[in-house]
């Protein structure tokens, strides 16, 4: 059975939603940003800030010199989180399987549900006229037989307007359309792969459609045959529902950016207490611990490391997470955020070891710990976070 | 402050900021602080070397302590003070020093047990202490210092039964300074200031304790503090070292040696000029005599012997001013022809040692100085050294990434920081932390850079470490190691912990061998022409001063590319000189002499003087300062122009002695002799009114001398370098494409290649791209053309295109891409720069450069051939893209054309037609070839640009308010709209700059929007 895939998202989607409670940007230029630090960069831009000079990525302070009537909001997360799930309202109606692709973007899969809700094309010009009609929110819908060939048709268009590739017409819909609109093309490992296509001068799909496979596998290797595939418009990836896995995460963000380790392994330390305690009360142990940190300019480093046995303890904990530290920060450049992650989590098993083999002055030291950390515990639950702390960090 | 007679401690061990990345005081600081403690002595002990010790003695003097010289030797864990007692002392310790960093197998107790004569030792080792005490305990002491560990050296000096000395260890002055030691330490280790290991740093209490402070911890010791003084009374504190030292010529006795250099003096009076006329006699015997009296035979001979192994060389400087000189081949320019004045270079009054300087071509040096060195020995020759400090705007690098900040975010504010710091005023009564402040609000520069820019200021001038002197060798007779330590520089070569003005003050001569790339392009021009036209130009003989082409060539002041006058302030001032010339004078003026002088005029601070000698040149009339400079100044039109013109002057107005004169001379150019420098100028004073010259005029003349502060010239070296660029203004002149090429090959001109290259299409060459059968590794000039060498390529190895280039010579031309790679194996990334460069076109067929990309990748696949397409041409926006990566410019087109778009609605007139708007305010494209920043006299910023566009080069000035509004766009090798007034001044016209527009290729245009004026 042919599939039937189609790509309905909100351009800007924070943007849209930002002017749907506020109707006077509608037509200035405006840029998400988070503005409690003077050092934030552009994360979404309207399209009049678009044609105005502004890219996402831009930091806020060139943007404003760029573009002096840019009106600049914060992100609203909770706002954003509504919407979202308005929109899910009406796409749950026609859609037996959809994934998100990012914020205000998802794809549908509507295989096989033709004789109920009609051809696809239909279906997404019904979805695209509730969302507008419901929630004002003006969407595009691309409508092809795979996600790839779906996603780039919607990105092709405007507002408003649907893009429907037809079955078979896929390698003609792709041909004339730059290597560089593949999806995953702008990752960092594929750097290698799109030299070696510039080199080539095989700038448009089509000119890697037509290249035989044998030759492309002599400059792209293993890639040049999902290259060839997709320069084709044939994408077999299934559209897969959103799964979540059970994570717990602190992040903090450095203001100013921090390169004193006392200060730096103080915060951390803070955040495995938190997360600890977090454990704590869920009755939950984790089996490993994730550390990314973010440098001044911008280079984000990510180590993780196993945690055995599983464990909800700081006193367990704490040297994994300086030796993380110890691991990742290997430049003398400034940090800007640290992101301390629990994963691999289980439920807390009562049972203890029946013959510990570690020392008594270790097993004494570690209970008492561990009374200290119940005892800061309810401390904390009873007068809040903030009526003790250890004296380790600015 | 207290009496000298109630202190008995006496700094034995401290450090200046000429420790490496250790001490924080400089040398005046140390010596006042030391002063304002009531010292009488002072040792100063930096780590591992003597860097600053000449220095010391005169600044120890000046603030009446008795210096002793000393070194703390730091190896591994072992550690010790050594002092010299005496000048055998001191040379010990030199090579104790040399050993420590030159021998490989250096063993710190052996070395100092077999070099402790005339040493005093000061440690707290006590491994080594026990050793050496094994041998004898005399001046040997156990180093207390305040710390944890004085008990410990409390108990070891008991139980050695050895004298207690007490220490400072004074790294810094003050505890606050603590913090400029311990940044130091995080620079030189390459960390951050949380991860500096505490054992790597000094203590918080080595500071320049005084005596009080330093008794009350040590109640129970009172003998460390004055056995202080009985060491420093046991050392010698009266050094001198005004004895030259000179190298020996094959072990000749003085009187052989003058007496070869006699033999040697006339033949090569012959050899120049056939018979000696008496005035030459006169003169040769005149300087020999001087030459014999101070025993300097044997330097001549030693350079004589130097200077004959190449075949091209310029002496220059003062020693262009003997005739000794030009007889033996050293020098070049006939010294009676061009009136040098010898005593510029030797006076009998001259108590530092000559100085003579020869410059070989760039790439010939390494093989001179292999020779000397293999020739002299290492145990008599080394190199100077220059001592390489954290300038301030190192300093502010290297503290910038010890507080951790990115690359990107330093180089940028370091770029803000040069062009606008200047613009905030420093207020009376400001601290540098308040100046620091301001600078950094002013300039929207957030924490930390204020604490980064107020350390920079305290670290400014630290020493780092040792380099090389671009070509000084000290020669000497016995053993250099007794004079001063040497060390082993990065190129395997010894070097002198000193640099050259402490070299000389110490006595010892110092002989520059320099590289000098225009003596390689004259080289390589008149190979090519020999190799295309078959001519034959003796370097030797060859006197292209009586050439009218290139006589009129510089007239026009078309010397771009021209050795030494390519400048664009030169070339301005010779048009102005030649242009605007009455006929008649023209017609008689003497191209030779003139550019002498206006190669010297150029300098810092005499514009005026510039424009005022080029009115009295157009033959305006003008009244002498004083009749007693007419016939002193005759040559220069009353202006003083030649350094030794500042000595005539001293002479004939200030009563001043040929040896005073050459004093002042060399004053000037030395910032730290303020002192000397105000002194000469009461001298002068008092003399010119004791000749009745008034008051208004001795300052109109002292300020003419004092515009030789910084740098200025002699006239025998600019005669030298005139001759050279005489040479090469010939070759320009008749072998443009030669010339062009060699100019461009031998790179380190003032302007980059691709300006050469525009200069060459503008003198009607043709650039032709890189081929495979046609390039060299170095340009190559033909006729009408110029071709690009693969020196070009950015990241094409010298080697490959060598093996390509002997491949090509030995089997013939390459006669496809495929013949190519089956007689030359290279890899993809070496191929792929060929390709991209254009390099294959000639032989492609119908490939195109990526299928040969893809036949190159698939050759190299180790994979079953498989056939590969040919997918279509790059296009040429791609094609200059490349060619702006690889040769880092368009070579078909000029860097303009790219603009021409966004250019196509601003209406805008042409460089060439420049002259032709005098007056008007014009709106012109320019592409940035050089820029000049300077000060006004009210220390604002300016800048002087040279720009070209697809006609011609232009000059244009931008004024203070205009910069401050722009400087943040400026940079070289960018486009700009530029509109401003055209100015002419004296027939050449420039542009003062009012609106300045950054043209940026796609994406976001560059910011043009002046920025706000910068308030505090």
């Amino acid at each position: 059975m042919d599939r039937q895939i189609v790509c309905f998202g909100i351009p800007a989607f924070e943007i849209a939603v930002a002017r749907l409670h506020d109707p006077s940007f509608s037509t200035r230029p405006v840029a998400i940003a988070p503005l409690n630090t003077s050092r934030a960069c552009l994360r979404e831009v309207s399209s009049e800030a678009e044609q105005a000079g502004l890219a996402i990525g831009m930091s806020v302070e060139q943007a404003r010199r760029v573009c002096p009537s840019l009106h600049i909001l914060s992100p609203n997360p909770s706002r954003v989180c509504n919407a979202e799930k308005s929109l899910l309202h009406i796409v749950r109606r026609y859609a037996p399987v959809w994934e998100p692709v990012q914020s205000g973007s998802l794809v549908m899969d509507l295989t096989g549900t033709g004789r109920l809700f009609g051809p696809a094309y239909d279906i997404a010009a019904k979805v695209q006229h509730e969302v507008l009609t419901q929630y004002r929110l003006d969407g595009v819908a691309g409508v092809g037989s795979n996600k790839l060939v779906a996603q780039t048709a919607a990105t092709l268009i405007q507002p408003s307007e649907l893009y429907d590739v037809r079955p078979g017409s896929e390698p003609m819909f792709m041909a004339p359309l730059s290597v560089r609109t593949l999806p995953g093309l702008q990752r960092p490992c594929m750097r290698q792969i799109l030299l070696r296509l510039d080199d080539l001068n095989l700038e448009t799909l089509g000119d890697v459609a037509e290249s035989p496979l044998d030759a492309l596998e002599v400059v792209l290797g293993d890639y040049a045959g999902q290259l060839s595939r997709w320069a084709q418009g044939i994408d077999s990836l299934p559209v897969l529902p959103p799964a979540s896995q059970p994570q717990l995460e602190e992040a903090v963000l450095l203001d100013p950016d921090e390169i004193d380790d006392h200060v730096l392994t103080g915060r951390l330390l803070d955040m495995l207490q938190r997360l600890c305690r977090r454990l704590r009360s869920q009755r939950r142990v984790c089996g490993r611990l994730f550390l990314t940190i973010r440098y001044s300019d911008h280079l984000e480093v990510t180590k993780h490391e196993r945690v055995t046995p599983e464990t909800c303890w700081e006193c367990d904990l704490s040297h994994v997470v300086l030796s993380l530290f110890q691991k990742c920060m290997r430049r003398r450049i400034r940090l800007r955020a640290m992101t301390l992650s629990m994963a691999a989590l289980t439920s807390f098993t009562e049972q203890g070891v029946l013959f510990d083999a570690r020392p008594v002055e270790e097993q004494r030291r570690q209970d008492r710990a561990k009374k200290l950390a119940v005892a800061l515990d309810l401390l904390h639950a009873r007068f809040g976070k903030q009526i003790i702390r250890y004296g380790r960090s600015s | 402050m207290a009496g000298v007679a109630e202190v008995s401690f006496v700094n034995l061990h401290t450090h200046s900021s000429y420790s490496p990345m250790w001490g924080v005081p400089t040398l005046e600081a140390l010596c006042r602080t030391a002063q304002s403690q009531g010292q009488d002595y002072l040792a100063l002990t930096d780590t591992n070397g003597l860097y600053d010790a000449i220095r010391f003695l005169e600044v120890a003097r000046e603030h009446g302590l008795k210096p002793i010289l000393g070194a703390e030797l730091v190896f591994g864990q072992h550690r010790a003070v050594l002092l010299a007692k005496d000048p055998a002392g001191y040379a010990n310790l030199c090579r104790i020093l040399s050993a420590r960093h030159c021998d490989a197998s250096f063993d710190f107790i052996q070395t100092v047990a077999q070099h402790r004569t005339g040493l005093v030792i000061l440690s707290d080792d006590p491994v080594a202490l026990t050793a050496w005490q094994a041998e004898s305990q005399e001046d040997l002491y156990v180093e207390l210092t305040v710390g944890p560990t004085l008990p410990d050296s409390v108990a070891l000096s008991r139980r050695l039964t050895l004298p207690p000395a007490a220490t400072t260890r004074a790294a810094f002055l003050h505890p606050t300074d603590y913090q400029a030691h311990r940044l130091l330490r995080a620079i030189a280790e390459n960390t951050t200031l949380s991860r500096l290991r505490a054992d790597h740093c000094a203590l918080p209490s080595h500071w320049l304790m005084p005596e009080p402070e330093l008794a009350r911890h040590l109640p129970h010791v009172p003998e460390a503090i004055t056995n202080t003084r009985q060491i420093a009374e046991q050392c010698h504190t009266d050094w001198d070292f005004k004895q030259t030292i000179f190298p020996s010529f094959r072990q000749l006795s003085s009187d052989a040696a003058f007496e070869t250099l006699h033999r040697k003096t006339y033949e090569g009076a012959i050899w120049r000029y056939g018979t000696l006329s008496p005035i030459v006699r006169q003169r040769v015997e005149k300087e020999l005599a001087v030459i014999r009296v101070k025993g300097y035979a044997d330097y001549f001979l030693v350079v004589d012997e130097i200077v004959r192994q190449a075949p091209r060389t310029c002496g220059r400087g003062s020693a262009a001013a003997s005739i000794v000189s030009y007889c033996l081949g050293i020098t070049h320019v006939d010294p009676i022809k061009h009136n040098l004045f010898f005593e510029r270079f030797l006076n009998p009054g001259r108590h530092d040692p000559p100085d003579i300087d020869i410059d070989f071509p760039w790439d010939e040096r390494p093989k001179i100085l292999d020779w000397v060195f293999a020739h002299y020995g290492h145990q008599h020759a080394a190199m100077v050294a220059n001592q390489n400090t954290l300038a301030s705007r190192a300093a502010l690098r290297e503290i910038s990434k010890v507080y951790g900040l990115p690359a990107g975010e330093i180089g940028k504010v370091l770029n803000f920081l040069q062009r606008r710091a200047d613009f905030v005023d420093v207020q009376p009564g400001m601290t540098v932390q308040d100046w620091a402040r301001d600078v950094c609000r002013a300039l929207n520069l957030r924490n930390p850079w204020p604490d980064i820019l107020y350390w920079s200021t305290q670290l400014d001038g630290h020493f780092r470490n040792l380099g090389l002197h671009p070509g000084g060798v000290v020669l000497v007779p016995d053993e250099i190691r007794r004079y001063v330590p040497v060390e082993i520089s990065a190129s395997n070569l010894p070097v002198i912990q000193w640099e050259k003005d402490q070299t000389e003050e110490a006595g010892l001569v110092k002989i520059d061998l320099l590289g000098n790339r225009s003596l390689a392009v004259i080289r390589d021009a008149l190979a090519a022409i020999k190799r295309n036209t078959g001519r034959v130009i003796d370097y030797a003989t060859w006197d292209p001063l009586s050439d009218p082409a290139t006589n009129e060539l510089i007239r026009r002041g078309d010397t771009m590319g021209c050795f030494y006058v390519e400048s664009p302030a030169t070339r301005l001032l010779l048009k102005k000189l030649w242009v605007g010339m009455p006929p008649v004078r023209r017609a008689v003026a003497d191209v030779f002499e003139y550019l002498v002088a206006v190669s010297s005029i150029i300098r810092p601070a005499a514009n005026v003087f510039a424009d005022e000698f080029v009115r009295r040149a157009h033959g305006q009339r003008y009244q002498s300062l004083h009749p007693l400079l007419d016939e002193v100044l005759a040559e220069t039109h009353g202006i003083m122009v030649y350094q030794e013109d500042v000595m005539k002057v001293a002479v004939a107005l200030g009563g001043f002695s040929v040896e005073d004169g050459d004093q002042l001379r060399k004053v000037l150019s030395k910032k730290h002799k303020e002192r000397q420098l105000r002194d000469y100028q009461r001298q002068f004073y008092q003399g010119a009114m004791t000749c009745g010259v008034e008051c208004r005029v001795i300052d109109a003349i002292w300020t003419m001398i004092m515009s030789f502060a910084g740098y200025s010239f002699c006239k025998p070296h600019s005669a030298s370098y005139a001759q050279v660029s005489f040479k090469s203004a010939y070759l320009r002149a008749h072998y443009p494409a030669e010339f062009i090429a060699a100019v461009v090959s031998n790179q380190g001109g003032y302007y980059s290649a691709f300006a050469y290259l525009s200069e060459g299409r503008r003198m009607g060459l043709t650039i032709l791209p890189p081929d495979i059968n046609a390039s060299t590794w170095a340009y190559t000039g033909s006729g009408k053309t110029v071709r690009v060498g693969f020196m070009q390529i950015k990241g094409f190895q010298k080697d490959l295109a060598k093996q390509v280039i002997a491949e090509r010579e030995q089997h013939g031309l390459y006669r496809s891409p495929s013949d190519f790679l089956s007689r030359v194996k290279l890899d993809y990334a070496q191929a792929m720069l060929l390709i991209k460069a254009g390099c294959f076109d000639s032989i492609a067929g119908e490939l195109t450069r990526p299928a040969l990309l893809w036949r190159v990748f698939a050759a190299q696949a180790n994979k079953p051939s498989v056939p590969i397409p040919i997918p279509t041409e790059y296009s040429a926006q791609k094609k200059l893209h490349h060619e702006l990566s690889l040769c880092g410019f368009p070579l078909q087109c000029h860097p303009l054309d790219q603009f021409k778009d966004s250019l196509a609605g601003t209406s805008h007139i042409l460089a060439n037609d420049l002259t032709q708007y005098v007056g008007e305010e014009v709106t012109l494209t320019g592409w940035l070839l050089t820029e000049k920043i300077v000060s006004t006299k009210k220390g604002e910023p300016m800048e002087f640009m040279t720009l070209e566009d697809q006609t011609s080069m232009y000059d244009a000035t931008v004024f203070p308010t205009t910069y401050r509004r722009y400087c943040h766009l400026l940079a070289t090798n960018q486009a700009y709209v530029v509109t401003g007034l055209v100015e002419e001044h004296f027939s050449t016209v420039s542009v003062t700059v009012k609106t300045l527009q950054l043209l940026t290729t796609g994406g976001i245009p560059a910011s043009s929007e002046p920025l706000e004026e910068l308030s505090v």
